[in-house]
């Protein structure tokens, strides 16, 4: 196993995810501000632009920055410098790695190819094909090319955490095929009365009740989601102000949590199901009570 | 007195220790062996009347000398100056020796110059004798044993007798040598008058033309004539293919009885096929006498077969046989018939064409072997036919090729040729660095949009792999058998190890262990949620990743869902739909994670994986899915179905392009679910297009697909192996079943999986 970076299984190749080129020795100094900025923007250029050159090593340098710097220059492109930074923490082994690669190539004056792109209009660029081959005398057995992709995983809203509307979300997809329509959910539920409260908020202390009638015994059957408040809320059904059970909590960390209530009703007549905010925030509060009659339990 | 040469034996078998044997057991008289004054007017030989490398027997006959095979050649220590007589050609393997000379009439002294050819490595002279023997094999004078130099005819032997009863010579110098002499000169009673008539041979038996099912024959006959070589020469020449140098088969038969008309007799194998057998005989004269006779010999159930299949017209002329374990071939210019046990097998046209180039230098049967049925038709409308060794395909568009027999096994066992398809290669190899021992490729003409597959044997250990795409479309989800299968369909690989480098590698169809049984009442308390059982229960922990690989059969959305236990749910408010449901065939080995379904379902809220979704796509109909999560049964229904519920790893896989080329493009999704521990699972590319292609893998910065999940990967020489770890995490889970999606961990990435050209 082994990261991206690391150098490949015949010692033929590592993987350069991070480094930089720059034109010319002056403007070394500033690289790292220029580079930030490059990487968050969304100026990396496509694939087909990847540039690769081959070489041997003229010069290779560590700088004693925070990270330190590697520098090196190749015969065949004299007027560039190329660098990247060892790195911490998970990608200093890597990095590493490939600082001894290139001293191995140095040594034994070894070919060694890399792939990178010069992000147009500025001098400092991203290597996108994120391989460093020292061709070896034998044929290579494998080759490591890494891309960017963009948007990152990390601006994925929903992994974030971040509420999106769920029926905009499930309006994008359209209804499965027709011999799957009705596939999905437990056998009983089409013989289940639903109640659906709307969301609306629930600020701190506040209860939300909901009364339900039904004209014979009933499971009767909770559910409330809320999200922007790490809680706690809490849920609870009477009948005619006897309790009939409370609900039980299930956090999602960091502000989220969904309430359940299950319990049997053995007269006919109406409950009340509430929710109460004990948190000290607000929170997002929806709702959906189910009445599945007695009937169906199963001798 | 012929007892130095009795019997008959291959020239070049002869050894010389059995004749030393003979002369030693002759009678030993001894007699004065000093030299005597000539009584007639000397002859000298100095052997440069004769060619060079001529064998000689007879030539000198004229003058009363009779030789065995000697052989007279260069010499640049020759006295005479160029030429000497060696007792045999140095290029057979070992000296007949001694060196045995006769005289058709009585000599009383005779003198030579003795040397030495062949392998000789040791510098310091070896000691020769020669001995003379009368007409009853008495010896009667000896010179010798002394030093024979080394590289020289400096040697002088001697013998004489008083009267002339010399008849016989031998010349022994060393265990090992190659005895040769030079200058030699004899004088004594005057050679009888030379015989004026060549000898008349006669084959007696076989008969010419005879048509023969067996071996050994004998081959019988006589000799007539005046003072007779009192040796035949019988030459075989059999059938052979064209490039082959073997020689024709020669022996030495001594002739029997006495007088003008002598016999020989010979025991002698037979080939399968034409022969033609000769035997020579001589005179003193030098004059040569010969008969020739013709013979096949096949088994029976080939002539039958030959006759049947339209004789001469269908097959040509035969040419010659062969032999293998268990099988005798004829091969004829326009085909080949092979008699196996009590069956008989042709081969023809193309597929015979192919057969014979598939031969060695010079050998009687292609490396394949014989066959082992009749031609048949194959795929896209070739011809097959299959052999000990492989078969061969015929008809293609690509001409005709052969397919070894590691790799007919292993089509063979794993769906047949409409798995696999027919051969638009012959096999080749790589044996340097990428360790491609054996390497084909295949096409199946009935799926267009298909890649070729490939078979190899590639790695130490020796590994045979079978990448299809689709692999033998058995587990594709075609409307019916004959559609053309979706040209994304991913690459399906089967791997099993080798006993060597070029097979065989026992291949055995994968399976799977038993399914799920007794569901409902392990899991689910025998009855249904709500009324007991959370709607789904896990088999082997809530959290607790179960591995599944298979093929997509659906896609979808769910049509409903249960609003207790989907975080979100929209649409029609009877319906609920929340899940995206990923219909899943399993691939063996999986196959056991099913309950009372044919179908796993992989199933998730598509809220949760609406933005994977969105930048990349969902997963198709026939993709490859790997999919690692809770395994359920699912209690809310009968008959009760087990599901990965939710996954926590999932990744879709189809074939897709790269640069130009084609590669296994695997969209992978590591979600809020995941629980953090250790998974993996592999990307295999398309079929590799040639034996030097080597493995590209192409993959997003891990930066830019990593959050909170940590991904490695490794190569397992002809695919990827890719690993996801996290810390710990147990995300909740309702009493109902349901697990608690948690945000801030994800993978999300698409790689690509292919190949360089060398």
């Amino acid at each position: 196993m082994r990261k991206s970076s690391q150098p490949g299984p015949m010692g033929e190749q590592g993987a350069l995810d991070m480094a930089r080129v720059r034109t010319g020795w002056t403007r070394r100094l500033g690289w790292a501000v220029a580079w930030s900025t490059a990487a968050a923007c969304a100026s990396v250029p496509p694939p087909g632009e990847v540039q690769e050159t081959s070489g041997r090593l003229t010069s290779l340098r560590v700088q004693d920055l925070a990270p330190p710097e590697v520098l090196f220059q190749l015969d065949s492109e004299p007027d560039k410098l190329f660098a990247f930074d060892l790195g911490t923490g998970r990608h200093r082994a890597a990095r590493q790695g490939m600082l001894d690669l290139l001293s191995d190539a140095l040594g034994d004056d070894a070919p060694v190819t890399i792939g990178y792109t010069i992000v147009p209009g500025r001098p400092e660029g991203v290597v996108v094909r994120a391989s460093l081959a020292r061709r070896p005398e034998t044929p290579d057995t494998v080759r490591v090319v890494e891309l960017p992709q963009l948007p990152r995983t990390a601006d994925d809203p929903i992994v974030q955490g971040i509420r999106l509307d769920p029926a905009a979300i499930l309006a994008q997809f359209p209804d499965p095929p027709p011999e799957f329509a009705d596939k999905g959910a437990h056998e009983l539920l089409e013989e289940t009365v639903w109640t659906v409260v709307e969301e609306s908020e629930l600020g701190p202390g506040q209860t939300r009740e909901e009364t339900v009638s039904f004209a014979e015994p009933v499971l009767l059957q909770a559910r409330a989601s809320w999200f922007g408040s790490p809680g706690p809320l809490e849920m609870a059904a009477t009948k005619d102000g006897t309790p009939l059970g409370t609900g039980k909590a299930h956090l999602s960390p960091p502000d989220r949590g969904t309430l359940t209530l299950e319990v049997q009703v053995h007269a006919a007549g109406s409950a009340t199901v509430s929710i109460v905010n004990r948190g000290s925030s607000p929170a997002r509060v929806g709702m959906v009570i189910g009445l599945l009659p007695l009937s169906h339990l199963p001798p | 007195m012929d007892h130095a040469r009795t019997g008959a034996c291959a020239v070049s078998s002869c050894s010389r220790a059995r004749l030393v044997a003979i002369v030693l057991t002759a009678a030993v008289a001894a007699a004065s062996a000093g030299p005597t004054p000539a009584h007639a007017q000397p002859t000298v030989l100095d052997f440069e009347d004769l060619p060079d490398s001529t064998t000689v027997t007879t030539q000198y006959g004229d003058r009363g000398v009779l030789l065995f095979s000697a052989f007279l050649d260069e010499d640049l220590a020759a006295r005479s100056p160029n030429r000497v007589l060696r007792v045999d050609n140095p290029i057979h393997e070992f000296a007949p020796g001694p060196f045995v000379i006769e005289f058709t009439s009585g000599q009383a002294r005779v003198r030579l110059f003795a040397g030495i050819s062949g392998d000789i490595v040791a510098s310091d002279p070896v000691d020769g004798t020669l001995r003379a023997y009368d007409g009853s094999g008495g010896l009667i004078a000896q010179d010798g044993p002394k030093p024979v130099a080394i590289s020289s005819f400096t040697t002088l032997f001697e013998v004489a007798t008083a009267t002339p009863s010399i008849r016989r010579l031998e010349l022994e110098i060393g265990t090992t040598a190659f005895e040769a002499i030079d200058d030699f000169e004899f004088e004594g009673e005057a050679p009888p008058p030379p015989p004026t008539a060549a000898p008349v041979v006669e084959i007696t038996t076989p008969a010419d033309g005879a048509e023969l099912d067996g071996s050994p024959i004998t081959v019988a006959g006589t000799v007539t004539g005046e003072a007779l070589f009192p040796t035949a020469v019988l030459t075989m020449e059999v059938g052979r293919p064209p490039d082959s140098t073997a020689p024709p088969l020669t022996a030495a038969m001594s002739l029997t009885g006495s007088g003008s008309t002598r016999g020989f007799t010979l025991e002698i194998g037979l080939g399968v096929g034409p022969h033609v057998i000769t035997v020579e005989a001589e005179n003193t004269a030098h004059l040569e006498g010969a008969d020739t006779v013709r013979l096949t010999n096949l088994p029976q159930a080939i002539r039958q077969r030959f006759a049947s299949d339209g004789g001469a017209a269908t097959f040509g002329t035969l040419r010659y046989g062969g032999t293998a374990a268990g099988c005798v071939m004829a091969v004829y210019d326009l085909g080949a018939i092979a008699a196996v046990g009590t069956q008989t097998f042709v081969v023809r046209g193309g597929i015979f064409d192919k057969w014979f180039t598939l031969r060695d230098p010079g050998a009687a049967l292609a490396r394949l072997g014989c066959p082992t049925g009749e031609e048949r038709a194959a795929l896209g409308g070739a011809r097959a036919q299959d052999f000990t060794g492989g078969r061969i395909y015929a008809g293609l568009p690509t001409g005709a090729h052969f397919v070894p027999a590691v790799f007919v096994n292993a089509i063979d066992q794993l769906g047949g040729e409409e798995g696999t398809g027919v051969p638009i290669m012959d096999p080749t190899d790589s044996i340097g660095v990428m360790e491609t021992w054996l390497f084909q490729r295949f096409d199946r003409p009935d799926q267009p949009h298909l890649l070729p597959s490939t078979l190899e044997i590639r790695g130490s250990p020796p590994v045979l792999s079978v990448e299809r795409q689709g692999g033998d479309l058995k587990d594709l989800f075609l409307e019916d058998s004959n559609e053309i299968a979706f040209p994304r369909v991913p690459t399906l690989w089967l791997q099993f190890p080798c006993e060597g480098l070029l097979g065989p590698c026992p291949v055995t169809p994968p399976s799977s262990g038993p399914p799920i049984e007794d569901a409902g009442d392990r899991f689910c308390d025998g009855t249904t949620y709500p009324w007991g059982p959370p709607e789904w229960q896990a088999i082997e922990g809530d959290h607790v990743l179960t591995p599944l690989l298979g093929i997509v059969r659906s896609s979808h959305k769910a049509g409903q869902d249960n609003p207790l236990t989907h975080e979100h749910f929209s649409g029609p408010e009877d319906l609920f739909a929340s899940d995206w449901n990923v219909g899943v065939r399993p691939l063996h080995p999986f196959r056991n994670l099913v309950a009372e379904n044919t179908y796993v379902e992989v199933e998730f809220e598509v809220y949760f994986a609406n933005p994977f979704f969105v930048q990349f796509d969902e997963p198709f109909k026939n993709d490859l899915y790997f999919a690692g999560g809770r395994l359920i049964i699912d209690c809310g229904h009968t008959p009760y179905r087990s599901e990965i519920h939710p996954p926590f790893v999932t990744a879709h896989m189809r074939t897709g392009t790269l640069f130009g080329r084609p590669a296994t493009e695997a969209t992978i999704w590591v979600n809020g679910f995941y629980t953090g521990d250790p998974v993996a699972f592999d990307i295999f590319p398309p079929p590799r297009p040639s034996p030097d292609s080597f493995l590209t893998i192409t993959k997003p910065i891990d930066e830019h697909a990593e959050f909170n999940v940590d991904s490695t990967f490794s190569f397992q020489q002809d695919h990827v192996r890719v690993a996801f770890s996290a810390s710990p995490r147990r995300v909740e889970v309702t009493g109902a079943g349901e697990m608690k999606w948690e945000s801030r961990r994800a993978y999300t990435g698409r790689w690509y999986v292919g190949w360089s050209p060398e």
